[in-house]
């Protein structure tokens, strides 16, 4: 992570010049020190000393007008980069790689649910989509492909495909049927919390789920 | 003014011009990492709003690390709270040059997705972000500044700056103390103003304490050496920055006391 970055002297010279502001400079010291050492900025290093004084200038902090300009362009830019909704239901893509992380996750789900925060039997019932989607917090959802390390986008579609039979089903000579999709509240309340589990995380999800609208990105 | 190069900063360089991560932010990032995303998301939340805010290279490093692993909410999200630490600097830089409604809307929606492409870029030139976040911001807002020829570049003297006369009235009759540092902030404004050429020789000389020249032709702290024009030029400059600086000021105060009398 610590690596030297070689950078162009005209962002050298700037952070020379923020650098000795953030160790207390004024910023005439600031500015004739780095102008000597990157006389060739001189002028891009007068506009941003100048740029510093302008921020800090009381008067400039009330201007409302402008304030409330800057914060609707950047809610549209923000909302123009959200990533795509993830609870889109035409959304089919195929799984095959996700599901090899998915079986992973399986094999190791004590640890993976330990992490999560969840019970064993959640993590068990989420993977065999027995779960409704649209009840599961979202950032439980943004936890679990972070851990398998697949985009939530996937995860989601993934989710979203019908029930699959899980290991429960095949007892004795009886035919396996594939369970009822459950609300994720009922499912945890119903299993009730495991001994190892970690209490914090797991009265969070309890929380998010009674009082979220579980919309994934909102 | 100390017109001599801190040792720290030289020895914070390992070369000339290469930089390596903050060990404060690496630090912050690795409490950051030991939650799961969503309770990283409260805690960073959670710091926001106190004193010991989660720094911008931190956010970026995040940002980058999730984007890479696939969780685009999570990065999205981080970088929101990014967008969000630059508005109110990007409000203020766009009231100081004065911008109209429909340009400054304009810089700002160039410079956020600029902010927003840039941190999540997988390049390693992006990755001068996760060092210096505000030289980064602050050099792109410049640039957009520069590009919309809101920084003075407009301006080309129809005589050769070093064959016009100098107007001795106005540089050796000054109508304020320029080195006054209160007053700094009252004429950035104004400076803002300027064309470029004239508000780099007016900074040098009354910010950074440059001398105009140097009978010694060595001497590389002057004005003259540092912008490489001639001594004559930089009378010029600094003749005509100061008119238009006191044009600026009367005008001001016109406006000033108008605002006075019908408020």
């Amino acid at each position: 992570m610590n690596q030297q970055l070689i950078v162009n002297d005209e962002d050298a010279a700037m952070a020379v010049f923020y650098r000795l502001l953030d160790d207390g400079a004024a910023i005439d010291e600031a500015l004739a020190a780095s102008v000597l050492q990157y006389p060739a900025t001189a002028r891009l290093l007068s506009e941003a000393a100048l740029l510093i004084v302008g921020r800090v200038n009381a008067d400039h902090a009330h201007d409302t007008a402008m304030v409330s300009t800057v914060k609707s362009v950047a809610e549209r830019v923000i909302e123009s980069r959200a990533p795509a909704q993830k609870r889109d239901a035409s959304i089919s893509e195929t799984a095959g790689s996700l599901q090899e992380m998915i079986d992973k996750l399986n094999v190791l789900s004590q640890e993976a649910a330990a992490k999560l925060g969840i019970p064993t039997s959640i993590l068990a019932k989420l993977m065999n989509r027995l779960l409704e989607v649209a009840t599961i917090p979202g950032d439980l959802l943004l936890d679990i492909s972070d851990l398998i390390g697949v985009n939530e986008k996937r995860l989601y579609s993934y989710l979203q495909r019908p029930p699959m039979l899980s290991t429960e089903e095949f007892v004795g000579d009886k035919k396996p049927q594939v369970g009822e999709r459950q609300p994720f509240l009922t499912a945890m309340k119903a299993c009730g919390k495991e001994k190892n589990l970690d209490t914090v995380a797991y009265r969070y999800w309890l929380k998010l789920a009674e009082t979220e609208d579980t919309s994934l990105g909102s | 003014v100390n017109r001599q190069v801190p040792n720290s900063v030289r020895s914070e360089q390992t070369q000339s011009s290469s930089f390596v991560h903050d060990p404060m932010v690496l630090k912050q990032v690795e409490e950051c990492l030991k939650f799961s995303p969503s309770r990283m998301m409260t805690y960073v939340s959670t710091l926001n709003s106190s004193d010991t805010k989660i720094r911008e290279e931190a956010l970026v490093i995040l940002a980058r690390r999730f984007a890479l692993r696939g969780s685009d909410t999570i990065a999205w999200k981080l970088v929101q709270i990014l967008c969000d630490r630059v508005t109110l600097s990007i409000a203020r830089s766009a009231q100081l040059w004065r911008l109209s409604p429909v340009v400054a809307e304009e810089v700002i929606e160039v410079t956020l997705s600029h902010l927003y492409d840039s941190v999540l870029a997988s390049q390693e030139s992006a990755q001068f972000w996760e060092i210096r976040f505000w030289v980064c911001f602050d050099r792109y807002l410049l640039s957009v500044l520069r590009r919309h020829r809101i920084l003075g570049d407009k301006f080309v003297p129809s005589v050769p700056m070093d064959e016009m006369t100098v107007d001795t009235t106005q540089t050796r009759t000054p109508a304020y103390n320029w080195h006054d540092p209160s007053l700094r902030v009252v004429v950035a404004e104004g400076l803002a103003q300027l064309p470029g050429q004239y508000r780099t020789a007016f900074m040098l000389k009354h910010w950074a304490g440059f001398p105009e020249s140097s009978v010694n032709p060595a001497d590389k702290a002057t004005i003259a050496a540092v912008m490489g024009v001639s001594d004559r030029t930089v009378r010029n400059y600094l003749s005509r920055a100061e008119s238009i600086l006191n044009s600026w000021r009367t005008s001001e105060a016109v406006v000033d006391n108008q605002e006075r009398q019908t408020g």
